[in-house]
């Protein structure tokens, strides 16, 4: 495993906290097998490893680690030892886990409810705690959470001031999940900064809600700064949608015909073109025609795997994001140098980290690279 | 001139009673920080210890001036009644 990017609070887990590492760096996996997810938070990482075991490293303000030490390695989450995860997610200074029968688990700050615990009994910092909540899809924002349950409904709780609950105009925050009206059956979820996007697979069509100051929603920023309840967009996409992903204030839909499209702000190369973003969606495409293995976004930057195990990024890079030091702002994909000998099998990122996880069948250096440039 | 990451409302930031700042995520993953002293003095970007982004707060120095007086006699009054 490798990790690269801000590290102001141990979240690469290298055993140390400085401003940013800023090449791909290996991670001591000792104690780690079977690796099957990674969730990066604000400044803390989650690591799902066999049989569904929690790790945890980084930030712990919160308790967003899910025990009470701020750690710089991966350590166990020993409070929810015998549970059986299957997916996790982080917002900013938050956690959840779905377990194996799809209950949601939550902990670390529940300052503007996002926990979908009552507030009054359930203060800043939550210990691990299991929700009456069945969640399919789990997507966390800045200050918000949002889930879909089996029934393809949305609920969302939290801070709700920028619309971002989809609640109407009189729901400004929420320490309850609530279901989000005005919706049809929904595959897809994520949740932005002050913003939640879904995508139903069923009609083929985008739901926003939410900030849109910076056309985020692909409505009109002049027109609409922000809205309160979900609006349908048709942008005319026929594929089905393998991943919807956003950072803070972009977004982009990777669909099975392996195109990308996305849209939002653009100030620092967040959208991988040097185009700016008039309200359109823009569809990018990685040098060489080459095809999407995997794509994950932090708060202002992107990472990519292609197929023939080249790794890309673009977007923000005043912490090294893409591995490279071309500028602050990385307008197109660049590639991300790490050595081609390893065979990349899962990739992720957070808010300005970053981490790829090796293919664990080529541990032996049994892997022949292909000449891949 | 500053080019502001972002523009955000005092209402959006976290108080810490603790060291009198005030606080807004920054997406490198820390956090955007201003004393109540600077905002009182009329200072209005908040920085990042870990980056180079800043952003504006938006507020109202008129009132905000106003509301910590508030709270400064609330808080003389109740050390009165103690003693
Ligand atoms: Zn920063």
């Amino acid at each position: 495993m490798w990790s690269w990017g801000a590290n102001s609070h141990g979240q690469l887990g290298l055993d140390s906290t400085s401003e940013q590492i800023d090449k791909p760096t290996e991670v001591s996996t000792e104690h780690l097998s079977d690796i099957q997810q990674i969730a990066c938070g604000g400044g803390h990482t989650l690591l799902l490893a066999e049989n569904g075991k929690l790790f945890s490293c980084g930030w712990n303000s919160r308790r967003q680690l899910g025990y009470e030490q701020e750690v710089y390695t991966f350590k166990r989450v020993w409070g929810l030892s015998g549970i059986h995860f299957l997916n996790i997610a982080c917002g900013w200074d938050f956690s959840c886990g779905v377990t194996d029968d799809k209950f949601l688990f939550v902990w670390g700050s529940n300052s503007y409810g996002q926990l979908g615990l009552p507030k009054n009994e359930f203060p800043d910092e939550v210990k691990p705690i299991r929700l009456q909540v069945n969640a399919c899809a789990v997507s966390m924002g800045l200050r918000h959470t949002a889930i879909i349950n089996s029934k393809g409904e949305v609920w969302t709780t939290g801070c709700g001031r920028h619309g971002q609950l989809g609640l109407g105009h009189n729901v400004l925050k929420s320490d309850r999940f609530q279901r989000v009206p005005k919706l049809s059956v929904i595959s897809h979820i994520a949740c932005g900064q002050n913003h939640t996007v879904g995508w139903s697979s069923e009609e083929k069509a985008l739901y926003v809600w939410g900030d849109n100051k910076h056309g985020q929603l692909l409505l009109s920023s002049e027109k609409y700064k922000r809205i309160y309840k979900p609006e349908k967009i048709d942008i005319d996409v026929k594929k089905d949608v393998k991943k919807l992903l956003s950072g803070w204030t972009n977004v982009l839909l990777w669909l099975q015909d392996g195109s990308l499209l996305t849209w939002g702000r653009n100030n620092y190369g967040q959208l991988g073109t040097d185009s700016p973003f008039t309200g359109k969606i823009i569809q990018i495409n990685l040098p060489g025609r080459r095809h999407v293995k995997d794509i994950v976004l932090g708060s202002e930057h992107t990472v990519c795997l292609a197929t023939d195990n080249t790794l890309w990024a673009w977007g923000w890079n005043e912490h090294g994001n893409t591995g490279t030091s071309l500028g602050d702002c990385i307008f197109q994909p660049v590639r991300v140098p790490i050595d081609s000998k390893i065979k990349i099998s899962q990739i992720y990122a957070g808010s300005a980290h970053n981490f790829v996880v090796m293919d664990d069948n080529q541990a032996d250096n049994t892997y022949t690279p292909e000449d891949i440039d | 001139m500053t080019i502001f990451h972002d523009e955000i409302e005092i209402e959006d930031f976290e108080y810490d009673e603790d060291d009198d700042m005030y606080y807004y995520p920054c997406p490198c993953g820390d956090r955007f920080q201003i004393s109540k002293e600077e905002l009182l003095a009329g200072e209005e970007v908040a920085t990042c210890p870990s980056c180079s982004l800043v952003v504006k707060v938006i507020y109202d120095l008129e009132r905000f001036k106003a509301e910590a007086e508030e709270i400064h006699e609330d808080k003389t009054d109740k050390e009165t009644v103690k003693a």
